[in-house]
């Protein structure tokens, strides 16, 4: 085709579009009358258009993953490393393949786990792996796999280790809930793992199901203590990460084999200690209960959430005769708290193995029915804490509307649960996903009710009125303030839970109201955020630039546009100074409750709202500049928060 | 934090030409790096918007109390483009070490296969990109920051400094341009 035709041809495309399908060939005869080109690549364009699907819409990098690793080299079998000989493929561990070999030297079967290449090319990460693998090893607990030796050959570095006859937790967990004596034996022999690496200083980080190994004859091993530490967040980009360990101020987008163990703080990326492996060890002791995660989500973002704001859904609710103490249990070593957890894992493995024993004896009491109590069916199919769009967010705080006034939200802390309120890097990912639309303006000529056809000459006889504003945002986190505020000229995308002042002046004096407009279940709802008796005396008076900064309003769980009418007047506006006394009350927290009141602010915002006025933004300053000719002024703000 | 890369960045958006030539390449590393690392970790069933990738080299390479709105468009726009190379690259080189296989072969039979198919033709795509961009260059640049980039809607608009209504309308016409053009040399090909 030629460029003139390519040029036509989207066009055409779009206008075609836009017609019924029977009228479309009637449109391409009309207007490629003598191009037949032109007509026949616009019939196969708006027929690729239906066809055409799904196609691009999911991003390019996830259509690409096949291509990632290489699979297992058969051709190592039979390779020797040092006197390891391979004898097969075991599996794919946290980090590089496993395979079976012989130990020459002393003729035994060892596990060797073969790392990749790009793991030598940090000297500082390789040592401190290998003194934690080492010392780990060192403490030679019999829960904790021994590491035989640790080496390179023909440039590949290697880990030689126990080999483990047996299978790993996940498989186990794989064939459905594991029965409460044995989950708790298996937890047991894993606490007790972690409380020899803890009093030995030895974090593993890295507590999931695929790391904890089953003997056949009952023995529990933990595996891969310090691959960890070994993630390659920083200068490698080897295949090496298969823990979620965040080392500080590493953004976990790309960290995410194993979420879902992750505890709140490692998902903040906080330093790490030992009770964060406690926190793991609950999420697998939960997982061996019932089957399934205490944490889910559609997403990373979404399994983030769960972790730093739901309460799992209670053993009871999922199990008959679920032991209480053993959500206790849970409850403790899941404590979003850190410092509720177990203050030593010595103590934890001790309550384990108290519990399990008591359990066992329980089970002998009612031996006969031995078989039945260890053998506890699942109620119902795990809802648990899942995150996701299409499910409703555990929430503290009343529906009404999305913007809440700080004033009616009490406490004011702990009690803040937002949605989408995440870990710091976490936020940082999401923040920045959308922009604001920038609001419609108007301006409005209050005397004339004009339509706004008015001739020119009357509006410019009348006086021009100005104003501006920005916001000031705080982010929140657990209900705390999380970092400095920012300004925002309101363009920003907000996440729910955090906070924003609305600042404003103008270089005339006046009246200014601000109106929140939300969706509720029971249609709008309308909100008088300024004037409010705690600033300015409840008075919508402003004079000649003086700046007014309004109470701190919070993002609450309704996400989407949440929009703030800015009402600018020179004189007082009758209908809202009427209705003042009756919204600014304890009980109805600026809210304008009954449906005569939401009329009456409807029908003003309506009639105002027929005026044009011009909204400049000024981005290098975040501040918004809003003028027109006439009395008043109205603009509407749309903020958008998730 | 980079503060030279802030500095590049805006640099870059008052105009100057040169910054950017320092800049693609340090934002490239990061990017690089994160997409690696993501590409590599094959065996998990989450998937990952790349929007986020591009979200995290920003965090981790722009201070953000320096820039403005604008600048991170322009971010935006920029990094998509690296991560149009970097997968394109990445496709020519799997295609290189696989060649004879039949991995990237493009068959357009069931119209489905094209859009949901891990084995899209990332060179093909590319090629037909190129062949888009030389009339319709803007479309191009949107398919880029979309389906590279993994950029929203509201995102392209930003970076381009075009209403959203535009963005979605020439993203259909690309995409189905696109399709289009694919699926006739997926067919030529085979006959």
């Amino acid at each position: 085709m030629t460029p003139e035709q390519l040029q036509k041809l989207s066009g055409l495309y779009h206008a075609a579009l836009e017609l019924e399908p029977l009228q479309r060939e009637a449109f391409l005869q009309k207007h490629c009358l003598d191009d037949e080109d032109l007509r026949r690549e616009l019939s196969q364009l708006l027929a690729a258009n239906e066809e055409a699907g799904t196609f691009l819409i999911k991003p390019a990098i996830n259509l690409n993953r096949e291509i990632g690793p290489k699979q297992p080299d058969a051709s190592l079998i039979g390779r020797t490393f040092d006197h390891y000989r391979i004898v097969s493929h075991l599996g794919t561990g946290g980090m590089g393949e496993v395979y079976l070999a012989m130990d020459e030297k002393l003729g035994r079967k060892i596990a060797l786990k073969l790392l990749p290449a790009e793991f030598a090319n940090d000297q500082e990460r390789l040592r401190r792996f290998v003194t934690e693998a080492k010392s780990a090893s060192a403490t030679a607990h019999p829960n904790i796999v021994t590491i035989h030796d640790i080496g390179e050959a023909e440039g590949i570095h290697y880990i030689a280790q126990e080999f483990v006859e047996g299978e790993t937790l996940r498989s186990r967990i794989e064939q459905g809930p594991i029965p409460p004596p044995e989950a708790l034996n298996i937890a047991r022999q894993t606490a007790n793992a972690l409380a020899a690496a803890h009093d030995a200083g030895i974090v593993h980080r890295d507590i999931k199901p695929e790391n904890i190994m089953l003997r056949h004859d009952g023995f529990v091993k933990l595996l891969d203590f310090g691959l960890a530490g070994m993630n390659p967040t920083e200068a490698m980009s080897g295949d090496l990460s298969n823990s979620p360990t965040l080392p500080k101020n590493t953004a976990p987008g790309v960290i995410m084999g194993t979420v879902n163990y992750m505890s709140p703080e490692q998902t903040r990326g906080q330093k790490l200690d030992f009770r964060s492996d406690q926190w793991s060890l609950g999420v697998v002791l939960y997982e061996m209960l019932v089957g399934e995660r205490p944490f889910q989500g559609e997403s990373m973002p979404d399994i983030f959430v769960a972790i730093l704001e739901r309460q799992p859904v209670p053993l009871a609710e999922l199990m008959d005769d679920a032991p209480a103490q053993l959500q206790q249990v849970l409850d403790k070593l899941l404590a979003k708290n850190r410092e509720q957890r177990y203050q030593s894992s010595a103590q934890l493995a001790d309550e384990l193995k108290r519990f399990h024993h008591r359990l066992e004896l329980d089970a002998e009491r009612e031996s006969g029915q031995v078989s039945e109590s260890a053998t506890l069916f699942l109620k119902q199919p795990v809802q648990a804490a899942k995150s996701g769009a299409t499910e409703p967010p555990v929430i503290s705080q009343p529906a009404h509307t999305a913007v809440a006034p700080i004033s009616s939200i009490q406490p004011a802390t702990g009690e803040l649960a937002a949605v989408t309120r995440l870990s710091r890097s976490t936020i940082a990912l999401v923040v920045f996903l959308l922009v604001a639309v920038i609001a419609v303006v108007l301006w409005f000529l209050i005397q004339q009710k004009a339509p706004a056809t008015v001739p020119p000459t009357i509006t410019e006889s009348l006086p021009e009125r100005s104003f501006h504003y920005w916001l000031t945002v705080q982010r929140m986190r657990d209900g705390k303030p999380d970092r400095a505020e920012f300004p925002s000229s309101g363009r920003d995308f907000y996440e729910s839970g955090w906070r924003f002042r609305f600042n404003f002046a103008s270089p005339q004096s006046g009246h200014l109201y601000l109106i929140n407009e939300g969706p509720t279940e029971n249609g709008v709802s309308y909100w008088l955020l300024f004037p409010m008796p705690s600033v300015n005396e409840a008075s919508a008076k402003i004079e000649a630039n003086q700046t007014m900064t309004s109470n701190w309003f919070q993002f609450t769980k309704d996400a989407g546009d949440e929009k703030i009418w800015v009402i600018w007047s020179a004189e007082t506006i009758r209908e809202l100074e009427a209705l003042k006394a009756d919204v600014l009350t304890p009980q109805a927290q600026g809210e304008f409750r009954n449906p005569q009141q939401r009329d009456t602010v409807r029908r003003l915002l309506d009639s105002l709202n027929q005026s044009k006025s011009e909204a400049r933004e000024d981005r290098r300053n975040m501040k918004t500049a809003v003028s027109g000719r006439g009395d008043t002024l109205i603009h509407l703000v749309e903020l958008k928060h998730h | 934090m980079e503060e030279g890369i802030t500095k590049l960045l805006l640099q870059w958006s008052d105009g100057d030409r040169t910054a950017l030539d320092r800049l693609l390449p340090l934002v490239y590393d990061e990017l690089r790096r994160l997409a690696q690392s993501y590409l590599r970790r094959h065996r998990q069933n989450l998937s990952l918007q790349p929007t986020l990738l591009v979200h995290e080299a920003y965090l981790k390479l722009v201070n953000q109390e320096e820039v403005n709105w604008n600048n991170r468009a322009q971010f935006f726009g920029l990094s998509a483009k690296i991560m149009r190379d970097l997968l394109v690259d990445h496709a020519r080189r799997a295609h290189a070490a696989k060649r004879g296989g039949d991995n990237y072969s493009l068959s357009l039979s069931e119209a489905d296969r094209i859009g949901q198919s891990p084995n899209l033709d990332l060179l093909a795509l590319n090629e037909a990109m190129e062949e888009l961009a030389k009339f319709k260059p803007r479309h191009c640049q949107i398919v880029e920051m979309r389906f590279f980039g993994g950029l929203t809607i509201e995102e392209t608009a930003e970076a381009l400094a075009i209403s959203h209504a535009t963005v979605e309308r020439d993203w259909n016409f690309a995409r189905t341009w696109l399709y289009r053009h694919l699926k006739s040399i997926s067919d030529s090909e085979q006959n």
